[in-house]
């Protein structure tokens, strides 16, 4: 008690000191930047390139006024951090992927009818509304204009099992591109007579005799090479073979003639989203006719929705049968196999 | 802390130490805050000037392009051409390029038909085609003939965004405004400083544009902050001003590396260090002298306390200081001077009570008288034959002789003689049933006592201690010690120096000191004192004493003479027999 009023003073001189030792808020010139509102909120993934999330991104935070956080990685990336983070609400919604592989990771998602839903293609939807389809994506061949004529190039699936094209086929590595991998189950459930691993397995083997051994790094890598002549022909998606063309290009498309594989992308809610609401809002306005539109027109990109006109560089085409869910449930068996070829 | 307590010097240091300390530390580190925030506020009011002056720039820009797509949308050649009407070419394109000529150097200006571009000041038409139902067309049509905002980020590239101010003109034409990253570039030369950045963004702080240090990695933070409800550049190292610009949701952001005045601070906390060093130092060597002023005089003065409690009132006190300390030592050695004066005077009035109550005492006969008529007596007998009468009176005079008149004071050797007469009358008296052997040092023999002290001690021997006796002996022993001697009393407390004042105040006629005490004892082998009556004589109890007065009186004579260390002291030997010892200073 005697020595109170020194210990007050050095009291007060240590908060002294400690008030004068901290930086300044700097705020500019006092006026608010902007709180974003707790129901103002929305955290997406996605596995989409840059040119197509950000214009929907900006579109949907102009016409709804939430702020919108963007994770952008690979498909496979992308869900294995939702698969880890879903029961801690960590993001609101996966956009982008092929469906293939969204249905997949279903547990990790949350069904949702979209408010569209009667107007979406009917063989385009999930059977439980895992997920809601964005855009379909046929897979065409491409080939060089400058080295192989429009006569010559191949016209069916069948056609790729040609001697002539052995070693010439730019094809992507099943393992990096989700497309690769449906471009064989699609072979398989083509070619592979009945169910068995034996046929599967002989078909892959031929086609990865015919690739001689030599994959590309990623579906854009297929495109690159065909286009600059190291390889002749390769499959690609028909999105960013009209894209290559629209920049010039020289680069031709094939629509196989035996059957045409369309595997759509799509995007699918969170399990225990913290903005749930927004992740639905945000999945009805992908599929609405102006997103849809806007892909369709701008992005090469075939809308999912039935009332909607596709614009004229899109070639009529007829999908051809491909079991979704069989060649998401194949998709480890014919991984392996691949994985076995390579190891040869 | 009873470190410190335990002595005034350490508490002085301490409070120096602490006092200094404390000055100096906060002192230092207050200005050295001061010099920060100084420091600080002053970078920040010039980052704020220099973000003034930026978004004025823009802000101007902006207005300009209103005023523009103003001037478009009343130019009814130019709203015609948005139409699609068929017009003059090279008149349209005139007026576009008059309408813009002001903002030209840092944007485009398209007209559109439907979501084709007509007509443009730009080096190529854009040949892409805009949707209606989207985006900037859009924005336009809800706009309603007012300005709309649009800001496009292509690419992967962030950063290289193009911001457009578009106005519906028509049922179908519309006019864009569009600001490049180049444009912006124009805007902004000179104006970001070096080291330090801009960005724009919209509203909901996506990259429009960025210039200098801003980059996407410095967006993306404050973006993840946003949405984690905290202030936008937390945990962010530079300094960062965000503010509103123009009416199009843009958001311009101004940063600025932080105040580099870490190395300043550094030697200025090293300065203070230094200071603390210096000032413990300085602390020690002034408490050191000043706790010696201080103290010094305080030994002194509880030196000379001691010395004037212990019975040295001469102790003076000696100072050549003119201060506090030299008023209390020169009222120390008045106030000893006064005591001592008052003991003196006190000690002679006693003296002087006591050399008259002896006086009177002694003065009781007229002892010429009596002494003449011993003399007549002794005369007589010679002459009738009959000597031993004739020896009896002579004696019988001596003794008379010398305790009623002389000095007060006399030899030892004059007193011994005194005590043989007066035993040779008391022999004749008791028949010689006692004998009496004195031994005494030669040298003490003219030593000065206080006359008649030792009769009294043997008359009570012979009266008291013989009574039934009939080979009485008397051994008187007389010797010189030191200063304690062996029988010196036992009372051992006493201070040696402690009868200084007696013997200082003692008269001439009891001689000087000369060193040594003489202790005179006095041993009979009679029936021995009673107990309790040598308890009452230690205990000066005069009451109970009465029959024993002689002994009392000896005892009081010698204290108040000497001291109270001396006197007499009276003790049963053994079964029987009595020694009575004397103490007193030798004096000459």
């Amino acid at each position: 008690m005697k020595y109170r009023w020194e210990a007050v003073v050095v009291i007060l001189t240590l908060l002294f000191m400690c008030g004068c030792g901290r930086k300044p808020a700097q705020t500019g010139n006092g006026e608010d930047v902007p709180r974003i509102p707790e129901d103002k909120k929305l955290i997406v993934c996605t596995s989409h390139k840059k040119e197509v999330y950000e214009p929907i991104i900006r579109e949907f935070e102009e016409r709804t006024g939430i702020w919108v956080e963007v994770y952008q990685g690979g498909t496979k990336a992308m869900l294995e951090k939702i698969k880890a983070g879903y029961e801690f609400g960590e993001y609101d919604i996966m956009f982008g992927g092929g469906v293939v592989t969204l249905d997949s990771y279903k547990a990790c998602f949350e069904p949702y009818e979209v408010a569209d839903c009667d107007r979406l293609m009917p063989q385009l939807k999930s059977e439980d509304n895992a997920w809601t389809p964005f855009t379909e994506l046929p897979i065409v061949f491409i080939y060089n204009t400058k080295t192989v004529s429009e006569e010559d190039a191949p016209d069916s699936w069948a056609d790729l099992f040609d001697e002539k094209w052995k070693g010439k086929i730019s094809f992507a590595d099943p393992f990096e591109s989700g497309t690769s991998y449906t471009i064989l189950s699609g072979l398989v459930q083509m070619f592979a007579a009945g169910d068995s691993d034996e046929a599967a397995g002989e078909v892959l083997r031929k086609f990865y005799d015919q690739l001689d051994g030599e994959q590309a790094a990623g579906s854009s890598m297929v495109l690159t090479e065909v286009a600059g002549g190291s390889k002749s022909i390769g499959i690609a998606l028909e999105e960013a073979a009209l894209r290559r063309i629209s920049e010039g290009e020289h680069i031709g498309i094939v629509y196989p003639s035996d059957r045409i594989i369309a595997v759509p992308d799509g995007c699918a809610i969170v399990k225990n989203a913290p903005n749930a609401d927004n992740a639905r809002l945000f999945a009805d306005f992908i599929v609405s006719g102006d997103v849809q539109k806007f892909m369709s027109e701008e992005l090469f990109r075939r809308t999912v929705r039935s009332d909607i006109e596709n614009p004229d560089y899109f070639r009529e085409i007829e999908i051809g049968v491909f079991d979704i869910l069989k060649s998401a449930r194949e998709e480890e068996r014919i991984l392996d196999m691949w994985r076995e070829y390579e190891a040869d | 802390m009873r470190l410190i307590k335990g002595s005034y010097k350490r508490r002085m240091f301490f409070s120096f130490l602490a006092l200094s300390i404390v000055f100096i530390l906060v002192s230092g580190i207050v200005s050295v805050q001061l010099f920060r925030v100084k420091i600080g506020r002053d970078f920040v009011a010039n980052d704020v000037e220099a973000f003034a002056k930026i978004t004025e720039r823009l802000s101007a820009a902006f207005d300009e392009v209103g005023q523009a797509i103003e001037q478009i949308g009343n130019n009814d050649i130019l709203k015609g051409a948005a139409s699609g009407n068929d017009g003059n070419f090279r008149l349209i394109n005139s007026e576009l390029f008059a309408s813009t000529r002001q903002i030209r150097e840092y944007s485009n200006t398209d007209i559109y038909n439907g979501g084709n571009c007509v007509f443009s000041t730009s080096a190529s038409i854009p040949k892409t085609a805009l949707p209606l139902y989207f985006s900037t067309l859009k924005r336009a049509d809800e706009a309603d003939g007012g300005i709309a905002y649009s800001e496009v980020d292509k690419g992967d590239d962030a950063f290289a965004g193009t911001f457009k101010m578009v106005r519906k003109l028509t049922d179908k034409g519309y006019c864009i405004i569009r600001i490049d990253y180049q444009g912006f570039d124009k805007l902004l030369e000179g104006l970001v400083g070096s080291g330090k950045g801009f960005m724009l963004v919209n509203e909901y702080w996506e990259p429009v544009y960025a210039t200098g240090t801003a980059n996407k990695g410095t967006l993306e933070t404050f973006r993840q902050n946003l949405f984690d409800g905290k202030d936008y550049n937390r945990d962010f190292q530079d300094n960062a001003y965000a503010r509103k610009i123009g009416d199009g949701g843009l958001w311009g952001i101004y940063i600025t590396p932080p105040v580099m005045i870490g190395s300043a601070v550094r030697s200025m906390y090293t300065v203070i260090l230094l200071l603390t060093a210096i000032s413990i130092g300085l602390s020690f060597l002034m408490s050191n002298r000043l706790s010696n002023s201080l103290s010094h005089p305080i030994g002194n003065l509880t030196r000379a306390m001691k010395r004037l409690r212990s019975g040295d009132l001469s102790t003076r006190m000696e100072t050549d200081r003119d201060d506090e300390f030299g008023q209390l030592a020169t009222g120390f050695n008045k106030m000893a001077e006064q005591l001592e004066r008052h003991v003196e005077e006190q000690i002679e009035n006693e003296k002087e009570l006591n050399r008259t109550q002896i006086g009177m005492v002694t003065a009781q006969l007229n002892p010429h008288f009596l002494y003449n008529t011993l003399d007549t007596i002794k005369w007589l007998a010679k002459d009738n034959g009959v000597n031993t009468i004739a020896d009896l009176s002579s004696k019988l005079a001596k003794i008379l002789r010398r305790s009623i008149s002389g000095p007060a004071f006399c030899t030892l050797n004059d007193e011994l003689e005194l005590i043989r007469n007066y035993c040779d009358i008391q022999a004749v008296r008791f028949d010689n049933k006692f004998e009496v052997e004195i031994q005494s040092e030669e040298d003490i023999g003219e030593c000065l006592i206080p006359k008649l002290i030792i009769q009294p001690v043997v008359e009570n021997s012979i009266i008291h201690g013989f009574e039934d006796c009939d080979s009485g002996k008397i051994q008187i022993e007389i010797r010189k010690v030191g200063m304690k001697g062996n029988s010196y009393p036992d009372d051992a407390e006493t201070d040696r120096t402690a009868g200084k004042g007696y013997l200082a105040a003692i008269g001439q006629e009891a001689g000087r000191p000369c060193g040594g005490i003489i202790v005179i004892s006095v041993t009979d082998n009679g029936s021995g004192i009673d107990p309790e009556i040598a308890l009452k004589l230690r205990n000066r109890d005069k009451e109970g004493l009465a029959g024993h007065i002689g002994m009392f009186n000896v005892d009081t004579i010698i204290r108040l003479n000497y001291g109270p260390e001396y006197g007499l002291t009276a003790e049963r030997t053994g079964e029987s027999g009595t020694k009575v010892t004397i103490t007193l200073p030798a004096m000459k």
